[in-house]
C-alpha cells in the first residue's frame, strides 16, 4: 500500500512540474507582454516600458526568471500580479470563495440529482421514466454551456423578471445577515441552475452503466436465486458496487471545481477564478497565470491522489494486489 | 428508495428559499432612495481599473478617477480646454513659460489643502519616474512656484501641443505619495483627489462606490453617490439596465452599435450620441508589395464603401470618415482633402495600370492578410472591407488576435492590411505617433521627409492659425499618399433613463467627458 | 459484390438493433443530406451582407438575418460543414496518436510502458480548457489550429483505451504466435494489435467528435474562432449582442450546435453498447 501512494505522489509531484514548466515556455513564447499592456494600446511610452521591464526582470534569459520563479514558489511566495499590483494568493483567495459557491453546489446538486436518475432508469429500464430521463441527458449533455445560460437569463431574468440578471448581490441596496445570505442566493440560483443542468448527464450517465454492469454480475443472479430480499440486494450489494464509478468521477470533478468555469462565469458576470485566469491570459500577466495553474495542478493531482486512494481502499482486489 | 426522499427535500428547499428571495426584487427600480435627497446613480462599467493612479500606467485611473481626481485643465467633449484647478493660465510669447494661476479654495478628500506644491510634486514624479505621457512633459526643465496658487512650468523647447496634453495628467496629493514608491502607494488603491465625487469603497471586480464631495471648488455635485458596477459581458450589462439594475451605459460601459439596437426599444429611455476624436482606419503594409505602389493603395480606397460601414457595423451611430484628420479638432481639420467615393470601375482600372490584371477567376491580388485586434466593430468592419476588396478581385482573409498579440504582430510588419482606430486628438501632434516615422502606431513604416517637417513646424508654431496651416497640408499629403485610410468617426453612444439629466453629452462644451459633476436626477 | 450487399445488410441490422445508434445515425444522414443540397436550397452565400439587417424569420430568409444582414439559414447549413470538419478532424488527430502510443504502450510493455503510461497519467491531469485558450489566443484562431490543438490535448483517453486493449491482446495465442514465427513488432502491430484493440476508440473517438465542436463553440463565444469561416460557435457570440430583439440568431445556432452533437453522441454510445458484448445482454 505504502508503495502505491509513494509513486502515486511521485506521479503527482512530476505532473505539477511538468505542467508548470510547459506554461511557462508557452506563456512566455506569446506574442505582448504585460508591460506593453501596461503602457497602454494608445501612445505607449517607449521609457515607461522600459522601465518596467527592469523592473519585471523581463530582460533576463528566460531560465534565470524560470529558476528565479520556482525558487521563490518554493519559499511559498507567488509573487504579486504585474496587472493588478497585488499579491497573487490574496486575489486568487478572494476569488476562490465565489468561484466554489457556485462550482461546489452545482457538482453536488449532480451528483444526488443524476445519480439518484440514474439508478431510477437503470432499474426500469424500457421504461417511460428511463426513455425520458435517458433523452433529456444526452439532450443536456450536447449544449454549449454558454448557450443555456444566455437562454436562461433571456426567458428567466428578462422576460420573466424572477431573476436577476448577473453579478453576485445587489448593487442598489447593502444587505447584511440573512437578507445578504438571501440575496446571493437568488443570484446563485440561474448560474447553479445552468451548471448542474451540465453536469447532470455525466453522473446519470455513469451511475445507469454502472448499475447495469454490477447487475449483470453473476453474483447477483445468485443473489435473486436464493431468494434474496429485493431492497436488500440493492442496497447492501449493488448500491455500494456501483458508487466505485461515481466517486471517482466525482472527484476529478471536484479536483477541477477551483477553477470555476469560464464560461458561465462570464455570462453571469460571476466574480470568480475563471474569470480573472481569462484576464489574466489576454493581459499576459504571467504571474498571475502561473499562480493560478500551479494551485489548480497542486489541487488536481491531490484529489486524483485521494481519490485512488480512496478507491483503491474500498476495492479490495487493489487493495490486496498490493500486499 | 431513500435517495429520492433526500433529493425531494432539496429540490424543495431550494425552491423556496429562491422565492422568498424573489420578492425584493421590485423595489430597485429608481435611482431614488428615501434616505438620500438627490439619489445614487448606478453605471455599469466594463472593467476595473487596476488602481486610480493614472499617471503610474494606462490599465490605471480610468473612468472613475475621472471623477475623483482633477487635472490643471480640463477638455471638454467639444474639444475645448476650460479651467479646472487653473483658473488662468498665460503662455509667454517665445512659448517657453505656463504660468498657471490655481484656484484658492480647494481642499484634498481628506481636508489637508490644495497648493502648488501639489501640482510640482506630480510632474516631476512622473518625468522621474516615466509615467504616462513623460515624453511631452520631458521638455520642462523647471517647475516654480512662487506662491500656493501659482505654478510656473520653464520649457527648454517650444512645443505647442503640450496644454492639451495636460487634461489627462491628474493631480496627486503631495502630502500621501512624497517618499513613496508611487506604484505601491496604498493611496493608489483609496485615491484622495480633489474631484466633485470621493472614493468610498471598492468590492473588487464587483463595484466601486463614490460619494458627492461636498466641499467641491466648483460647487455641490447634482448626485449622492455614484456606483460604478462592473459587468464586463457587454449583453449582461444591456440586460441589466433593462432590468433597471443600472442607470447609466456610457463610456465606462463600452457598449457597441450592435447592443444599442436593443435598447431603442425600452421605454423610459433616451440615446444620446457625441462625436468624438475617436476614428476607424485602414492602414496598408507599405514595406511589402504591392501595397508599395500608390496606385493600388489608391484602388483600394476606391473600392470601399465606407456609408456601408456606417450603416452596417456601426448601426448607424457613425460618420463617415471624409478628411484625413478628426472634425472634432475643429481648428485643425480642413474639409479640403477627402477620401473618395466608391468607384469599383475607377479601381479597376488603376489595378489595371498597376500591372495586377484578373486571372480567369477574376482574382487579382491574393493571400492579403487583414490584421484586426478583437473589438467587436473592427470583425464587422473587416468583414464588409473583405467583401469591399472582393469586387475588384482582391481575395483577403481576416486574423483576429486579441490587443497583446495585435501589438506584437503589426510591429513585426505581419500583415498586409491593417484595420484599426483609436484617439485623434487632442492635438493633431497626435499624428507623429500614427504616421510619423518610428511612430508607435507607424506599423506601415510610412517615412515621408515632406511630413516629418510638418511635425517639426507644427510643434514649434504657437499661434493657432498658422498650426491650422501646416497641419492642413499635413492633411493634403496624407490624402495623397494615402498611407491611413480614414474610414468612420466614432460616436459615442449614451443610453439612460430619461430622468437622468446633465450628463457631458448634455454639456458638450462645459465638461470633460464621463465627468458626472452635473448630472442629478429630475422627478 | 454479394459479398458487399450482405456486409451492407448486416451492419443495417446491427444499427437498426440499438436504439441509440439507429436514432444517432438517422439524424446524422438528415445533417449530411441537408449539408449536401445546401447550395440548391439556400438563396445567398452566407457571406453575403446585402439583405437587411436584423430581420425576423421571413419567406425570404427562414431563419431571419443577423446583425449585418447576412441570411440566417445559409449561415446556419454552410456552418454545419465547418462543425463537422473541426470534430471529424480533431477527433481523427487524437484517435490516431492515441491508437499508436497507446498500441506502443500496452505492447512493447517494460519501461516504455511506464514512460508511457507516467506522460498519459499527466496529461489527464492538466486544464486543458485553459491550454487550450492559451494556445489559441497565442497562436492565432485559424482552424487549422484549433483543429491541431483539439487532437493534442484529446489523444491521452484514447491512447489509454488502446493501451489496456493492447496488453490483453499481447496475451492472446495468436499474437503469441506470431512472436514466435518471427513477424517484425511493427507488423504484428499495424496487423493483429490495433485491429482487434480498435473498438473502444471508435467509439471513444465519436464521443471526441462532439466535444471538439462544444469547444471549438466555447473558444469562438470567447472570441477566439476564425473569422473567415462560418461557424456555429461564432453565431452564437455576433448574436449574443441582440439577445433580446433578435434572438432568432444565437437561438438557431445553438439548436443546430445541440441536435448536431447529440447525434454523434447517440452513434458514440451506440457504437459502445455494439461493439462491447457484455452490455448487450443485460435483462432486468
Amino acid at each position: 500500500m505504502k508503495k502505491y501512494v509513494f509513486r502515486r505522489l511521485c506521479t503527482g509531484f512530476l505532473a505539477v512540474a511538468v505542467v508548470f514548466v510547459l506554461n511557462f515556455f508557452i506563456i512566455k513564447a506569446a506574442p505582448g507582454s504585460p508591460v506593453e499592456i501596461l503602457a497602454g494600446r494608445d501612445n505607449p511610452s517607449q521609457q515607461l516600458i522600459d522601465n518596467l521591464n527592469e523592473k519585471y526582470g523581463f530582460n533576463q534569459p528566460l531560465y534565470i526568471q524560470l529558476v528565479k520563479y520556482v525558487s521563490n514558489i518554493l519559499k511559498g511566495d507567488l509573487g504579486d500580479s504585474i496587472i493588478y499590483n497585488e499579491n497573487i494568493l490574496k486575489i486568487i483567495m478572494d476569488k476562490m470563495g465565489t468561484s466554489l459557491l457556485l462550482t461546489l453546489t452545482a457538482i453536488i446538486f449532480a451528483v444526488i440529482i443524476g445519480t439518484a436518475a440514474g439508478l431510477f432508469s437503470a432499474t426500469h429500464q424500457r421504461g417511460i421514466v428511463d426513455k425520458v430521463f435517458t433523452s433529456t441527458s444526452y439532450i443536456l449533455n450536447s449544449m454549449p454551456s454558454f448557450w443555456l445560460a444566455i437562454m436562461f437569463i433571456m426567458v428567466f431574468a428578462t422576460h420573466l423578471g424572477w431573476f436577476p440578471t448577473s453579478g453576485y448581490s445587489d448593487i442598489r441596496h447593502t444587505y447584511t445577515g440573512i437578507r445578504h445570505v438571501l440575496d446571493v442566493m437568488h443570484h446563485l440560483f440561474l448560474p447553479v441552475l445552468t451548471m448542474t443542468l451540465l453536469q447532470l448527464p455525466i453522473y446519470f450517465k455513469i451511475a445507469k452503466s454502472s448499475v447495469i454492469q454490477v447487475l449483470s454480475e453473476d453474483f447477483i443472479t445468485t443473489f435473486k436465486a436464493t431468494g434474496m430480499n429485493k431492497k436488500k440486494i440493492y442496497n447492501k450489494y449493488v448500491f455500494r458496487n456501483a458508487i466505485l464509478p461515481i466517486i471517482t468521477v466525482f472527484g476529478i470533478s471536484l479536483a477541477f471545481v477551483i477553477t470555476g468555469s469560464v464560461l458561465v462565469e462570464t455570462v453571469f458576470s460571476w466574480p470568480g477564478t475563471g474569470r480573472v485566469m481569462m484576464n489574466a491570459i489576454m493581459n499576459r500577466d504571467y504571474p498571475l497565470i502561473m499562480g493560478i495553474y500551479l494551485i489548480l495542478s497542486l489541487s488536481i493531482s491531490i484529489m486524483m491522489l485521494l481519490v485512488d486512494l480512496v478507491y483503491a481502499y474500498i476495492d479490495p482486489r487493489i487493495r490486496n494486489s498490493y500486499k | 428508495m431513500k435517495f429520492q426522499k433526500i433529493i425531494s427535500c432539496f429540490l424543495t428547499l431550494t425552491l423556496v428559499l429562491s422565492l422568498i428571495s424573489c420578492n425584493d426584487k421590485a423595489s430597485s427600480n429608481n435611482g431614488k432612495n428615501e434616505a438620500q435627497e438627490k439619489g445614487t446613480m448606478i453605471v455599469a462599467c466594463s472593467n476595473a481599473p487596476i488602481h486610480y493612479n493614472r499617471n503610474a500606467n494606462s490599465l490605471a485611473g480610468g473612468y472613475p478617477s475621472i471623477n475623483i481626481f482633477s487635472s490643471l485643465l480640463q477638455l471638454t467633449i467639444s474639444g475645448e480646454i476650460i479651467s479646472d484647478l487653473a483658473k488662468t493660465y498665460t503662455i509667454s510669447d517665445d512659448g517657453l513659460t505656463y504660468t498657471f494661476n490655481l484656484y484658492d479654495n480647494v481642499k484634498w478628500h481628506d481636508g489637508e489643502k490644495f497648493t502648488s506644491a501639489d501640482v510640482k510634486y506630480t510632474f516631476e514624479t512622473i518625468i522621474k519616474e516615466k509615467g504616462m505621457n513623460v515624453e511631452k512633459y520631458i521638455n520642462i526643465k523647471e517647475i516654480l512656484t512662487p506662491d500656493d496658487n501659482t505654478v510656473i512650468f520653464k520649457l527648454d523647447q517650444v512645443d505647442a501641443s503640450l496644454l492639451s496634453y495636460l487634461p489627462q495628467t491628474i493631480i496627486l496629493p503631495k502630502h500621501l505619495y512624497e517618499n513613496t514608491d508611487w506604484l505601491e502607494n496604498p493611496a493608489n488603491k483609496k485615491p484622495v483627489g480633489t474631484g466633485p465625487f470621493k472614493f468610498v469603497s471598492e468590492e473588487k471586480d464587483v463595484s466601486i462606490v463614490l460619494e458627492a464631495n461636498k466641499d467641491y471648488f466648483k460647487g455641490e455635485p447634482g448626485l449622492d453617490r455614484i456606483i460604478y458596477k462592473i459587468i464586463p459581458d457587454e449583453s449582461t450589462a444591456v440586460q441589466a439596465y433593462i432590468n433597471g439594475e443600472v442607470d447609466l451605459l456610457g463610456l465606462p460601459a463600452a457598449i457597441s452599435p450592435s447592443s444599442v439596437k436593443e435598447l431603442e426599444k425600452i421605454p423610459d429611455t433616451k440615446i444620446q450620441t457625441m462625436i468624438s476624436a475617436d476614428r476607424q482606419y485602414l492602414i496598408t503594409n507599405l514595406s511589402k508589395k504591392p501595397w508599395d505602389d500608390v496606385r493600388v493603395r489608391r484602388a483600394v480606397a476606391l473600392c470601399l464603401d465606407r456609408p456601408l460601414l456606417v450603416e452596417k457595423a456601426h448601426k448607424g451611430y457613425a460618420e463617415t470618415a471624409e478628411g484625413f484628420y478628426t472634425p472634432a479638432v475643429s481648428w485643425a481639420y480642413t474639409d479640403k482633402y477627402k477620401m473618395p467615393a466608391q468607384d469599383i470601375e475607377a479601381a479597376k482600372k488603376l489595378l489595371d495600370e498597376a500591372g495586377y490584371l484578373p486571372d480567369a477567376n477574376g482574382v487579382r491580388i491574393k493571400d492579403v492578410n487583414i490584421v484586426i485586434f478583437e473589438f467587436a466593430v473592427f470583425s464587422e468592419i473587416a468583414t464588409i472591407v473583405q467583401q469591399n476588396l472582393k469586387s475588384i478581385g482582391i481575395e483577403a482573409k481576416i486574423t483576429t488576435l486579441e490587443a497583446a498579440g495585435w501589438q506584437d504582430k503589426m510591429n513585426a510588419g505581419d500583415f498586409d492590411i491593417g484595420i484599426m482606430g483609436g484617439y485623434h486628438g487632442p492635438d493633431p501632434d497626435n499624428m507623429v505617433g500614427r504616421a510619423g516615422v518610428g511612430g508607435w502606431a507607424n506599423f506601415m513604416k510610412y517615412n515621408n521627409p515632406e511630413l516629418e517637417e510638418i511635425f517639426v513646424n507644427g510643434r514649434k508654431e504657437t499661434n493657432i492659425d498658422k498650426r491650422a496651416e501646416i497641419y492642413s497640408e499635413m492633411q493634403r499629403i496624407l490624402s495623397e499618399d494615402l498611407p491611413v485610410m480614414p474610414l468612420t468617426e466614432w460616436c459615442y453612444i449614451i443610453v439612460s433613463k430619461n430622468n437622468l439629466q446633465g450628463h457631458p453629452v448634455e454639456n458638450q462644451d462645459k465638461i470633460a467627458s464621463s465627468n458626472y459633476f452635473l448630472m442629478h436626477y429630475t422627478d | 459484390m454479394n459479398n458487399i450487399k450482405n456486409k451492407f445488410k448486416k451492419a443495417l441490422k446491427t444499427i437498426n438493433s440499438n436504439s441509440q445508434l439507429k436514432w444517432g445515425c438517422i439524424l446524422l444522414c438528415f445533417i449530411i443530406i441537408m449539408i449536401i443540397i445546401t447550395p440548391f436550397i439556400t438563396k445567398y452565400s452566407p457571406y453575403e451582407i446585402s439583405c437587411d439587417m436584423l430581420l425576423p424569420p421571413n419567406p425570404d430568409n427562414i431563419l431571419g438575418t443577423d446583425g449585418l444582414g447576412k441570411d440566417v439559414f445559409s449561415m446556419i447549413l454552410y456552418g454545419a460543414r465547418t462543425s463537422i470538419t473541426i470534430g471529424l478532424i480533431s477527433a481523427l488527430i487524437s484517435g490516431v496518436i492515441g491508437t499508436f502510443i497507446g498500441g506502443i504502450a500496452g505492447f512493447v510493455g517494460g519501461k516504455v510502458d511506464a514512460v508511457i503510461s507516467e506522460i498519459i497519467n499527466i496529461f489527464l491531469m492538466i486544464p486543458t480548457f485553459f491550454l487550450i485558450l492559451m494556445i489559441v489566443a497565442i497562436f492565432g484562431s485559424s482552424m487549422f489550429n484549433v483543429m491541431l490543438v483539439l487532437g493534442l490535448t484529446s489523444w491521452p483517453s484514447n491512447a489509454r483505451l488502446m493501451r489496456v486493449e493492447a496488453l490483453s491482446l499481447k496475451e492472446r495465442t495468436f499474437v503469441k504466435s506470431s512472436i514466435a514465427i518471427g513477424e517484425s513488432n511493427w507488423k504484428i502491430l499495424f496487423n493483429y494489435i490495433i485491429p482487434n484493440g480498435i473498438y473502444p476508440i471508435i467509439s471513444n473517438t465519436t464521443l471526441s467528435i462532439s466535444g471538439a465542436i462544444l469547444t471549438e463553440a466555447s473558444l469562438s463565444f470567447l472570441g477566439l474562432g476564425d473569422p473567415n469561416i462560418v461557424s456555429w460557435g461564432q453565431m452564437i457570440f455576433d448574436g449574443k449582442s441582440y439577445m433580446a430583439t433578435a434572438p432568432w440568431i444565437t437561438t438557431f445556432s445553438g439548436l443546430a450546435i445541440l441536435i448536431l452533437v447529440v447525434s454523434f453522441y447517440l452513434i458514440g454510445d451506440g457504437l459502445n453498447v455494439v461493439l462491447n458484448p457484455k452490455l448487450k445482454n443485460v435483462n432486468k
